[in-house]
């Protein structure tokens, strides 16, 4: 069986084992949109406030984790017994890696097209300034996307010690707000008003560019999880 | 190069861990042959079986399965291996019908039918979803999963923990039957020493890690006893094979070289109580002051 051939067979498995986080996190995603869709009105405004940056780190924050599961420590026990489980059957760790970054794909484009449709739907800001052109600022917004989300199955793989999950999960939270700082403060870069002039400027370009940088985040962590999953390092 | 006549070959593997170290270890189990594995609990029995199914790459050594290494195709070496683990897990949201499903897709000989034909045989409901069974039972499911497809060799750490006698009994047939196949091995991790005298020809001790010694099944039967005896003679602990000596009316000896005690009590005129096989764990505790004492010198 090719890699391809057996990822898709464990796809179909994590479906069918994780149906529930599937349909809970396209409700979360909604309901997250919702919330940025209302955010977004302060772009209609004049004055620079706070919670102008607030909405940048807001989507700074979100956009990354469109691809990834619901957490939970219940989730993440099950994953990683998942993992050591298929580590004992004839599963390639190419097909094993791919699975999961096909999971993360796949959960990136649905859990996305809600989101960017709700915001979209929400935000007169976005079809004024962008119209039809909203197309590529929501691909660039998934390169952005597919580059950390794929971030996932490296991090499922350190689930079995919680010190090391909420490490990793605090160091990529501190990353994102010193990211959203460093564009504000350092750079004088307002995030989400920079990638719609982007969008409606350079929208292709743009979005080829980020989904090319996307993919080449998710070869990078799908790397890393191949060596992890080929040690002992998930025992 | 290894030779493909062996089932499985060791050569020095060694495992590193914060707290301990396994190995180095050198092993070899033929084909045709059961080889159980005696130890502890924390001996290392689970890591060497992970090592063995490549789940731990060993940090120095090379593990031969038919003379081939992982590293040459660990796919088609894990689609001629039976495992069982030492813990059913990641898979308990299936039941046995959906775990038949998904395992056929990776193992090209699985038989569908003698899954379902060992569930009956194990009495398992294949409705109920895994996670739902009782341990005994998951244990059931995992050992009917290892004989449901042709494979060369089975590993098996602890299959009967947590089983009824009768179910104990319905495996220990089941690899007897696995055997006459002919061309196939065992390795089994066991406590029981009934296990081993049914169904295994080599036994095999380890203990923190290091591997004590790897023995004829008959002739440590035959050779290990403990012999009670009228009265202790003189310089009981000098005899032949003499590990262990216990004062008191009667005595207790303990030997490794039954025949030459027995001869020895014989000729100091000491009358023999009673002679019996040890179990595998005193066995086990008698083999390790033994090592230790090796070690000093």
């Amino acid at each position: 069986m090719s890699a391809w051939n057996e990822a898709l067979v464990l796809l179909g498995k994590d479906m069918r084992r994780h149906w529930f986080n599937w349909v809970l996190t396209l409700v979360l995603f909604t309901f997250i949109a919702l919330n940025a869709g209302s955010l977004m009105e302060i772009l209609e405004g004049e004055v620079r406030t706070f919670p102008f940056f607030l909405l940048d780190f807001y989507f700074m924050m979100i956009t990354p984790v469109i691809g990834c599961p619901w957490y939970s420590g219940k989730f993440t026990q099950s994953t990683i017994q998942q993992l050591r489980f298929l580590r004992s059957l004839p599963v390639s760790v190419d097909g094993l890696v791919l699975s999961r970054m096909l999971l993360v794909f796949l959960r990136a484009v649905l859990n996305g097209s809600i989101f960017y449709l709700v915001i979209y739907l929400m935000s007169d800001v976005m079809q004024a300034e962008l119209g039809g052109r909203y197309i590529w600022y929501v691909l660039i917004g998934t390169g952005y996307t597919l580059f950390f989300s794929s971030w996932y199955p490296y991090w499922e793989t350190l689930a079995h010690r919680p010190l090391s999950i909420w490490l990793s999960s605090v160091i990529f939270l501190a990353g994102f707000a010193v990211l959203a700082m460093l564009f504000w403060w350092v750079l004088d870069v307002q995030v989400i008003e920079t990638v719609i002039r982007i969008a409606r400027e350079h929208g292709p370009l743009a979005s080829v560019i980020s989904l090319a940088l996307g993919l080449l985040g998710s070869w990078f962590w799908a790397w890393l999880t191949k060596k992890r999953l080929m040690s002992d390092q998930i025992y | 190069m290894s030779t493909d006549t062996h089932a499985l070959e060791l050569r020095g593997v060694t495992k590193f861990f914060e707290s301990f170290e396994l190995g180095p270890i050198d092993l070899e189990l033929e084909r045709g042959y059961v080889m159980a594995l005696v130890g502890s609990n924390g001996s290392g029995k689970s890591t060497l079986f992970r090592l063995l199914m490549n789940q731990y790459p060993p940090d120095k050594g090379e593990v031969f399965v038919r003379g081939r290494r992982y590293r040459d195709g660990e796919v088609k070496i894990r689609q001629r291996i039976g495992f069982v683990p030492d813990a059913a897990i990641g898979h308990d949201e299936m039941n046995a019908i959906q775990l038949n499903d998904f395992l056929s897709h990776w193992y090209p000989t699985w038989d569908r039918q003698c899954f379902y034909d060992l569930l009956t045989r194990f009495e398992i409901d294949p409705k109920k979803r895994i996670g739902n069974l009782s341990r005994g039972m998951q244990r059931r499911v995992m050992i009917a999963c290892a004989f449901a497809f042709d494979s060369d060799l089975l590993l098996l750490d602890e299959p009967t923990a947590n089983l009824d006698p009768f179910a104990v009994r319905a495996v220990l047939d089941e690899i007897s039957a696995y055997m006459d196949g002919g061309d196939r091995a065992v390795l089994i991790a066991t406590h029981s020493m009934d296990e081993v005298r049914r169904i295994a020809d080599y036994v095999a001790f380890l203990h923190r890690g290091q591997l004590l010694g790897v023995f004829e099944k008959d002739a440590l039967l035959d050779s290990w006893k403990e012999i009670w005896v009228e009265r202790l003679p003189e310089g009981a602990e000098e005899l032949p094979g003499v590990v262990a000596v216990e004062p008191g009316v009667p005595g207790r000896l303990v030997t490794k070289e039954c025949r030459a005690t027995e001869q020895s009590l014989l000729r100091e005129l000491v009358p023999i109580l009673k002679v019996q096989t040890l179990e595998l764990d005193e066995i086990l505790a008698y083999l390790m002051p033994k090592r230790r004492r090796e070690g000093r010198r």
